[in-house]
């Protein structure tokens, strides 16, 4: 992992300008104000299962050495991420969240005449972050099967002779998938000065064949960033936990834009996590059957949705969400807020049976009305 | 300036600020089983309660879930005796710093600094291109440079970045100082960190509804014992304090560290009987000093920097060889070695080793 130390190393990398990122828009449980412990949470992406046992159990052991700096620990952390990953430790970065991997990421390689090239819709944290630096973003609607349009985002950075293409696999609100042999070829035919970031921040819950991480491409010295976090499957998202992967020299452009410092606990409940093989098998699994669940239950209800691969879906409410949301929120179930454009179409994180089961009964009448 | 440095062959040449700066001198890692008195951290850790606390509230749900500030905020905003607009939380107080100087830091800005001081200012300064001016503390004490920095201030100065105490030099100026730079730099954004406040008692805080270009800057990472946990505050008014939000990363503090927090402020007790403790020692450390004939410089906070003359960084190594760990500080004031003031206990160990390296 970088430290100041290293910061002050790299500062020629240094170019003026750091990310404005607004935080209101992903704080959704922030404007739920006074809400109760019945309320059922399924609007974040959250996982209800939380850490495993025993990475609470490291963090507890951990605690009463909290009062130190641990630089050291920081450091195996990123060796160990880097050899569970194939990589080398100055291969990967580690932050407070994927979050800060693509605010680092943005600040690197976009500038004032370098666009942020990303799908409508898509994670909008990056282009919220180009755009308030000034930085141009382009915005491609995505392909009739909802996958990123590899082809477009390619002769955009082309025209505006270079650019950071962002493709959230599986996406993120669509929860649908780019394929692999479109991964391909987009990293076979990038332009120069042009790198392409792949937030795989939910691919552990994707089972399709179609899907395929792009760290082989890492190892083959393409220009590509790989954005991983252990707030999905993992459940930590109260730990802020994230890494980014990619060459070394991106890295350390990378590397100097970085905020924060990720806490001992985090890294001792990531260390824990990690080392328990079962656990995204097991819980990819898991999701995946309450994830069919639904589809089929939907497909009963003749009530369409794009095929999910991760851990929420988007169901086609036929109908401004916004009086879905609403209407699910007095029923005491909180859903995604709206993502433009696709305004007809409702986000729903793939909770526990019970969270489910409520929701379809509450889903159910609000569709009757 | 320009640096005599060579650089290694390949190496592109950075800029000279950075040749020039003074290379950092990291604890050789393996930090863990010596006495560690080079980074101001509380030196017997967080208060078990604290810990106590966090067994009980590490629990699969909340840690699944996002950061939820709402209840640390309430309760710390009662703790600091502000209103909850008026601050917001940072991992630790370098995010607080940068988020500062990204919320009013343009490119070639004029930004006010002492000399020395927490290097982080400096540092982030530069990175958002901000055109730095320094004042010197004032030698032979090394005392807080009042006059000359109000001197210095002018109409377009945009940031004035003062530790209060200062890191290394332990020296502090009083409230009435901090409110004459207030007075004069209306046009900055005038930063007091505090993050020794606890070993000195003075603190900007009250002044915090009369002077719309105050920032203070709280961190959990010293006397409380929470430097692994990443926590802070930055405080201001609240019409600032909503920039400073729209400048920060999205939860950039931890679910454990803002639980940690809450804990941390209602045992005052653990604090209290620290900080005399640490009282105690530094005063131990000065009668120590004396009897060696060391010079020190008299410090309002949890370290004290030492005169070592020639020997600043042999003292160093002979010291980390012993067990003992201790910052060099001689490239920003020559000959001088600064010490993490721990317990007595602590301080008696080391004035042992230091009476054999110094013979």
């Amino acid at each position: 992992m970088l430290t100041r130390r290293d910061l002050a190393r790299n500062f020629s990398l240094i170019a003026a300008g750091i990310a404005m990122g607004g935080e209101a828009a992903y704080a959704q449980r922030r404007k739920i104000k006074g809400h109760n412990a019945d309320l059922v949470l399924l609007n974040a992406n959250e996982n209800p299962d939380g850490p495993p046992a025993s990475a609470i159990e490291a963090m507890s052991k951990i605690l009463a050495k909290t009062g130190r700096y641990h630089d050291e620990d920081n450091d195996q952390f990123n060796e160990l991420l880097a050899k569970s990953e194939g990589l080398q430790s100055d291969q990967v970065l580690v932050g407070c969240g994927s979050s800060e991997i693509l605010h680092c990421a943005v600040d690197a390689f976009t500038s004032p005449s370098i666009p942020l090239i990303t799908s409508a819709p898509a994670y909008e944290l990056p282009v919220d972050m180009a755009a308030a630096q000034g930085h141009p973003v382009i915005k491609l609607p995505m392909t009739p099967q909802y996958g990123a349009d590899v082809h477009g985002m390619v002769a955009a950075a082309d025209k505006a002779k270079g650019g950071l293409i962002y493709v959230v696999n599986p996406n993120n609100p669509t929860s649908s998938i780019t394929p692999k042999a479109d991964i391909s070829w987009l990293i076979e035919n990038l332009p120069a000065n042009t790198v392409a970031l792949i937030d795989e921040a939910y691919i552990h819950f994707a089972k399709s064949s179609q899907m395929a991480s792009a760290i082989p491409y890492i190892k083959q010295n393409k220009n590509v960033v790989v954005a991983r976090t252990f707030s999905k499957i993992y459940g930590m998202a109260g730990l802020r936990v994230g890494y980014g992967m990619g060459r070394t020299d991106l890295i350390n452009k990378m590397g100097v834009f970085r905020n924060n410092v990720i806490s001992l606990t985090g890294v001792y409940a990531a260390k824990a996590a990690i080392a328990e093989p079962t656990l995204v098998p097991e819980r990819r699994e898991k999701f995946g059957k309450v994830r069919a669940d639904l589809c089929g239950w939907l497909d009963s209800q003749k009530i369409g949705f794009i095929q999910p691969h991760a851990n929420f879906m988007m169901i086609d409410v036929k109908r401004d969400v916004r009086t879905v949301i609403p209407a699910m929120m007095e029923r005491g179930v909180a859903v995604g807020r709206p993502f433009p454009p696709m305004d007809h179409f409702l986000r729903v994180t793939i909770g526990s049976d019970a969270d489910m089961a409520r929701f379809k009964q509450e889903f159910a009448k609000v569709m009757q009305v | 300036m320009s640096s005599d440095l060579e650089l290694p062959p390949g190496v592109l040449q950075p800029r000279d600020a950075v040749l020039n700066m003074a290379p950092y001198s990291p604890p050789t890692g393996a930090r863990a089983d010596k006495l560690r008195l080079d980074f101001n951290e509380n030196t017997v850790g967080v208060s078990p309660k604290v810990v106590e606390y966090l067994r009980q509230h590490l629990t699969e749900a909340t840690l699944a879930m996002y950061p939820e500030y709402t209840d640390t905020k309430r309760d710390l905003g009662a703790f600091f005796g502000v209103d909850t607009d008026d601050f917001i939380l940072t991992n630790g107080t370098d995010e607080a710093i940068q988020v500062l100087i990204n919320t009013y830091i343009d490119d070639r800005a004029d930004v006010l600094l002492l000399r020395p001081s927490y290097a982080m200012y400096r540092f982030y300064a530069e990175l958002a291109g901000a055109t730095i001016r320094e004042v010197p503390y004032r030698p032979p004490k090394l005392s807080f440079p009042l006059e000359e920095l109000l001197e210095a201030i002018k109409p377009s100065t945009r940031a004035v970045l003062i530790a209060n105490p200062n890191n290394p030099t332990g020296t502090a100026t009083s409230r009435a100082g901090i409110e004459r730079i207030l007075e004069k730099a209306v046009n900055a954004a005038v930063l007091i960190d505090e993050a020794y406040f606890e070993f000195c008692g003075v603190t900007a805080l009250p002044l915090l509804q009369d002077y719309p270009n105050l920032f203070v800057s709280r961190t959990f990472s010293k006397a409380y014992g929470m430097a692994a946990m990443r926590f802070g505050c930055l405080f201001s008014q609240n019409g600032n304090v909503e920039f400073l939000s729209k400048a920060q990363s999205p939860y950039s503090v931890n679910s454990v560290a803002a639980m940690a927090a809450r804990a941390a402020v209602r045992d005052k007790t653990y604090i209290e009987k620290y900080v005399t403790e640490v009282l105690a020692a530094r005063e131990l450390l000065y009668v120590g000093l004396e009897t060696l004939g060391i010079p020190y410089y008299e410090s309002k906070a949890n370290f004290v920097l030492f005169q070592a003359g020639d020997r600043a960084i042999p003292i160093r190594d002979e010291l980390r060889r012993r067990g003992v760990l201790v910052r060099d500080r001689s490239y920003e004031i020559p000959g001088c070695v600064r010490v993490t003031v721990g317990t007595r206990e602590q301080i008696r160990r080391f004035l042992s080793e230091l009476g054999e390296v110094w013979r």
